[in-house]
């Protein structure tokens, strides 16, 4: 097990190089001047010029390649092109914001993801399950900042419940968090339903019902634990999305986090963070399925055992 | 004449399915009866209803469209068709144990061996989990698994397929049953495993005091081990008897066919001999003797009229006009 840890951790590397590489090169592709929105649009040819140079941009692109991947090895992500302030620092002011939503998030749409998909499945073909797809296929079909809005208008608006904008006090994650997670509980709770009907055929379903167990046991002891091994993949990816992909719902909630972030630095051309950014986002995902491989082998003895 | 009571008594048990566009009739008026501590063999090709009988009787119909829509199923004299789910589950896996023919996927993959038949022990007895750990190693070692005591924690795919169907047997009989249906338990096992297993079967038999049916369409099997035979085609039974009669007084065509697909030792073959053709789609059942369209020896009277069961002395039954005289 330790073993296929570190070779999996190992294997991570190539995967950082050609992220680094990737997103380096193709930033600097996207059309716009960074030292001229810096400058502003009042600023003279020559102030831009000024600032371009400041910046390090008249640099030779592999020789700025090579003092970002320099940086990056000794833990430096760079400043902001916008704010002149360490990337790292900006990132850490709005780090734990997102990390919050998308915990708190991804908890309620598991959650109920899951009891939906299941309760939808073991009453297949039945009005249980035709109410659960419904509710389901609501969830996907409505786009998350739509959602954002609607809560917006009638829970901070006319209700006065939630704050409308900010990350200032847990009520301010309840709105974002409920329109974030909405399409992900859709998600896992079809895949919990197809999951869970395709684990009821097996002949070890049989097998416990021949024992006589309660069809509870039957479901969740027998059913369950087997079914869960493909939907914590769905999970796992839903959380690496989650937390790089709610920049739409961050920008609609006005949500102080990396998604927003994102939004301004990509307005700004801010080479140093977006490249920070996509890097951090692209670790989640590495580590995220990492986790979701040494969860695989905790469910299944076979893969844990060998 | 055999006195002992019967312990299991299907009566004119009819299953039918409900699929979208008909209702398929799969068991249509089955006549069943296991004496107390005997083996019984059902016999017949797929889709004779050998396999749906014993559903049947154990309740395990859920999650399928099918039914028992008529008949009755007298255990230890009491019938049990009207007993609510609840009640059926709790002769499940206690009075009633099923044994399957796939024991490579009828272990769930991810339970070790031990808590799938302490589960079992503690759904139906009042034991501790200490208790049950102790008689599921009592079991398994009974089964002639070796190193009993490690199984338990072991995981299904850690044991080849024979030990599997060892542990299939373990959870069926632990808690005693006074029946057990054994469902082609063999047909997936190599030869040597087969004969092994058969053995075990009649050993654990004579030590538990269960009666046994045994399904299979392997009548070699059947004349090792059953002491009563039931023959069943197209969901109905064409003959039945004592193991002694349907070998060497068989009256059924069907059977006598079966009979005959049995390769001979010694005996040199040009080709294997087999029925003709299939058994009958159930949308579309021939009228008169199902097993008319294949029968060497059909009459129109065979294919116009269905016979009723025609009794040749010593509780031996055939459904054939020609075991009319």
């Amino acid at each position: 097990m330790l073993r296929y840890i570190v070779k999996r951790v190992i294997g991570v590397i190539p995967t950082l190089i050609i992220v680094v590489t990737f997103v380096f090169f193709f930033v600097r592709m996207i059309p716009g001047d960074p030292a001229r929105l810096v400058a502003g649009p009042q600023a003279t040819l020559e102030d831009v010029e000024v600032i371009r140079e400041e910046l390090g941009l008249n640099d030779p692109i592999p020789q700025q390649y090579v003092d970002y991947v320099t940086g990056l090895l000794h833990g430096d992500l760079g400043d902001s092109l916008r704010t002149k302030r360490p990337v790292a620092y900006e990132v850490s002011l709005r780090y734990m914001n997102t990390v919050k939503l998308t915990v708190f998030s991804l908890v309620w749409s598991v959650i109920v993801g899951v009891l939906l998909g299941v309760w939808s499945g073991k009453h297949r073909s039945k009005w249980q399950d035709y109410t659960g797809m419904t509710i389901a296929i609501s969830g996907i079909s409505m786009p998350s900042f739509w959602i954002g809005f609607l809560l917006i208008m009638v829970f901070a608006v006319n209700l006065n419940w939630f704050p409308t904008t900010g990350a200032d006090s847990w009520k301010s994650f309840i709105l974002p968090g409920i329109a974030l997670g909405t399409s992900i509980a859709a998600i896992i709770a079809r895949f919990t339903r197809s999951s869970i009907i395709e684990v009821m055929k097996e002949d070890y379903i049989r097998t416990a019902r021949a024992k006589g167990l309660k069809e509870k046991t039957v479901i969740w002891k027998h059913a369950f634990r087997n079914a869960m091994i493909s939907v914590v993949t769905v999970v796992g990816l839903q959380f690496g999305f989650l937390l790089g992909g709610s920049v739409v719902t961050e920008s609609v909630f006005a949500f102080p986090g990396l998604g927003s972030l994102l939004v301004e630095s990509v307005n700004y051309r801010d080479y140093n963070a977006i490249q920070s950014l996509i890097l951090i986002f692209s670790l989640h995902f590495i580590v995220i399925n990492l986790v979701v491989d040494i969860l695989y082998a905790l469910l299944n003895p076979e893969i844990k055992l060998s | 004449m055999d006195t002992r009571k019967n312990i299991l008594e299907i009566k004119n048990m009819h299953t039918y399915f409900f699929t979208d566009d008909a209702v398929v009739k799969s068991v249509d008026g089955v006549d069943i009866e296991l004496k107390e501590g005997s083996t019984l063999g059902i016999v017949g090709e797929s889709g004779s209803g050998k396999s749906v009988t014993a559903l049947s009787v154990m309740g395990l119909l859920m999650g399928t469209t099918g039914k028992v829509v008529e008949g009755e199923i007298l255990l230890d004299g009491k019938d049990i068709t009207h007993l609510s789910d609840e009640e059926r589950r709790k002769i499940r896996g206690n009075q009633i144990s099923m044994i399957f023919q796939e024991p490579m996927t009828s272990l769930n993959p991810v339970m070790k061996i031990g808590d799938q038949i302490v589960e079992a022990i503690r759904m139906h007895q009042d034991k501790t989990k200490e208790e049950a750990r102790a008689m599921t190693i009592e079991m398994l070692k009974k089964t002639g698994l070796p190193r009993a005591e490690r199984m338990v924690d072991e995981y299904p795919f850690q044991l080849s397929g024979g030990q599997r169907q060892r542990v299939m047997i373990a959870m069926a009989l632990v808690c005693n049953p006074k029946i057990l249906i054994a469902d082609e338990p063999t047909t997936a096992l190599d030869v040597t495993i087969q004969a092994q297993i058969i053995d075990l079967m009649n050993h654990l038999k004579e030590e538990i005091g269960t009666s046994i049916i045994f399904i299979t369409h392997d009548l070699g099997v059947v004349a090792e081990t059953c002491d009563d035979v039931v023959v069943m085609y197209c969901g109905r039974v064409v003959e039945k008897g004592n193991v002694f009669d349907i070998f060497d007084r068989t009256a059924h065509p069907y059977t006598e066919g079966l009979l005959n697909s049995i390769p001979k030792l010694g005996q040199h073959v040009e080709e294997l001999a087999s029925i003709p053709g299939n058994v009958p789609n159930p949308k579309y059942m021939p009228k008169g003797c199902k097993f008319a369209p294949r029968c060497p020896y059909a009459t129109d009277r065979c294919r116009e009229e269905e016979p009723g069961f025609f009794d040749l002395g010593n509780d031996h039954l055939s459904r054939c006009w020609r075991c009319e005289n």
